[in-house]
């Protein structure tokens, strides 16, 4: 037998390196763009950004957890309203608003996951939609000034504020974008992080080992809305006017979310940027085009994303590992080392 | 020797189906349980009593003298109840040493070290012969590696009472005897076994107390070799004259 007790783990790989760089020299190039005048790539960058952690979000609930969440844009929803209230309500400074109507929506969460929590599987993901739905019938009929009922509300940008918006909203989207997708990269490589793909594999197996499955669940679930809510905040000081049939609707936004990150590689830390870059470049690419009208288009991804779902499991960053397998932006995966010991290869 | 784990006058139904009748076992510390008994005798769904996985319907288990009949699976496993499933459960996305670390991680509570983790996946890695085997991620395993897996996994959180499922069941003859090689290993540590086999050999090499039950009645409990000579026993396993 080997001496087990002198093994030491290792994370990162030179391929992590290398492509961590690569991804930061990105960030820097959106932070330029960001700096200068051309509001139309500032947003594009901003709805890229947002889509990224909404995806992230989604997939750290579904990928990581096996929550199958449809009901994502409750969270939107109510970080675009938390945002109106803050702002037009209380006065709050926009970008200031942004954080704590992130965390009011958190605290709401905890009831609304209560509920869903009660459920499981398949029910769960119809809970969750009828959650945002109720939420958004609740929002519609709110009469108040500041809510505005069905026709909804603008944000109010003071005067002083007004020039240099879509800058600012630039730099937060991508601040927002950038500690979204670092933090689900630590939590997954932290304790928590085990605990959450062992109950996302086997709950019953993870249990007997000592996980509170249930509390790891309901933890994620309230990061998601926090994050989900964060990003939806973002997004409504670019786009201003909040309407409750369209910030709760399914269709623009967690239909999408699922596209993105089933054609990117579900599970993975990668997949849903991946699924998110690919679905905005397509989408600009083909919106000049009068045939790739939005149903069409709503029609063709839902497509693809059933091509992928059914055939192409892990999404283009597993074909990708398929290809090369070393490669790894944000790695996970914990490997033993102990000296002069030969390990079984298999898988590497 | 003190009573570690017992169940008290536990029954279970499931509808109108009675799978247990008022069951009364109890295990000392130190000891080794075999458990015996036809297909759909309640063997599995004892156990589940056992490891919190399953609520009876009526009587109580008791670990250390004290009631833990509501007390969930994952705090049964950090007070050190271990088990293991009659059908692998490996977490599939993760390696075999990170299945191993869940165990080590979270199966003693919330605060461990992290020399005293490693060590605990050290220990587990070694006891089951599957250190060579740490970084294959668990989906890509074979039968007896799962099996093999499972018994690490229950290892790491450094049980007090080891539930094993038919953990022999589906195996070689020779994987069967590596595996009895490995149990008597971890029976050497001091820690309790409960075994359910159907391989009868194998778990009599093994334990120095057998429990025979069918549909879901105690037929006979004590030295391995006189509940298997007895005729109620021997009716069950070469039918009746």
């Amino acid at each position: 037998m080997t001496s087990i007790q002198e093994f030491s783990v290792s994370r990162t790989t030179v391929t992590s390196r290398i492509c961590q760089s690569v991804l930061l020299i990105c960030v820097f190039w959106m932070l330029f763009i960001a700096s200068g005048d051309n509001k139309a790539s500032q947003g594009k960058i901003i709805d890229l950004c947002v889509f990224i952690v909404l995806a992230s979000m989604w997939n750290l609930l579904t990928g990581f957890s096996g929550l199958i969440s449809i009901g994502q844009q409750a969270f939107v929803g109510l970080g675009a309203y938390s945002l109106i209230v803050l702002a037009n309500g209380v006065g709050i400074n926009i970008y200031l608003a942004v954080i704590p109507s992130a965390i009011i929506v958190a605290i709401i969460s905890i009831p609304l996951g209560l509920v869903a929590f009660r459920l499981r599987g398949g029910y769960f993901a119809i809970g969750t939609w009828v959650i945002a739905e109720v939420v958004r019938l609740i929002v519609k009929n709110n009469q108040s000034s500041v809510i505005g009922a069905g026709t909804g509300t603008s944000l109010e940008v003071p005067e002083s504020l007004k020039s240099g918006r879509y800058q600012v909203t630039t730099f937060i989207a991508i601040a927002v974008a950038v500690v979204s997708v670092v933090f689900v990269y630590l939590f997954l490589r932290s304790r928590f992080g085990l605990a959450l793909q062992s109950v996302r594999d086997n709950e019953t197996g993870a249990r007997s080992l000592g996980v509170d499955s249930y509390r790891v669940r309901f933890v994620v679930y309230i990061v998601a809305s926090f994050f989900t809510s964060l990003a939806a905040a973002t997004y409504y000081i670019k786009g201003l006017s909040v309407q409750p049939d369209a910030a709760f609707n399914i269709g623009s936004w967690t239909a999408p979310i699922i596209v993105m990150v089933v054609i990117g590689g579900i599970g993975t830390i990668e997949g849903p940027i991946i699924g998110a870059v690919l679905y905005y470049l397509v989408r600009d690419f083909v919106s000049k085009n009068e045939f790739f009208s939005d149903p069409t288009f709503l029609i063709l991804t839902g497509v693809v994303a059933l091509i992928f779902a059914l055939f192409v499991k892990g999404g283009i960053w597993g074909l990708l590992l398929k290809k090369f397998p070393k490669l790894t932006i944000f790695p996970v995966k914990r490997r033993l080392h102990i000296q002069n010991f030969e390990f079984d290869q298999r898988g590497n | 020797m003190t009573e570690l784990l017992e169940l008290v006058g536990v029954s279970k139904q499931f509808g109108t189906l009675t799978v247990l009748e008022n069951l009364n076992v109890a295990i000392k510390s130190g000891s080794a349980l075999g458990v015996v008994g036809p297909n759909g005798a309640g063997k599995t769904t004892m156990l589940n009593i056992l490891a919190g996985d399953l609520a009876p319907s009526s009587g109580s288990v008791l670990f250390e003298g004290a009631d833990v009949t509501s007390v969930p699976s994952h705090q049964r496993s950090r007070k050190g109840i271990g088990r293991t499933s009659q059908i692998p459960r490996p977490f599939e996305g993760l390696t075999v040493y990170e299945n191993i670390l869940v165990g080590a991680t979270f199966g003693r509570g919330k605060l461990r070290k992290s020399k005293t983790i490693n060590q605990a996946c050290g220990f587990a890695l070694e006891t089951t012969g599957m250190t060579s085997k740490a970084n294959v991620v668990a989906g890509q395993l074979t039968l007896l590696e799962r099996k093999r897996l499972e018994l690490a996994r229950a290892l790491a959180i450094e049980p007090s009472v080891l539930l094993l499922d038919e953990i022999a069941g589906g195996l070689t003859e020779m994987e069967v005897h590596d595996l009895v090689v490995t149990i008597k290993l971890i029976r050497a540590t001091g820690i309790t076994l409960i075994w359910i086999e159907h391989i009868v050999h194998a778990l009599l090499e093994v334990v120095d107390q057998l429990l025979a039950i069918d549909y879901g009645r105690m037929l006979m409990c004590g030295d391995p070799k006189s509940v298997m000579a007895s005729p109620e026993v021997q009716s069950i396993y070469l039918g009746n004259e």
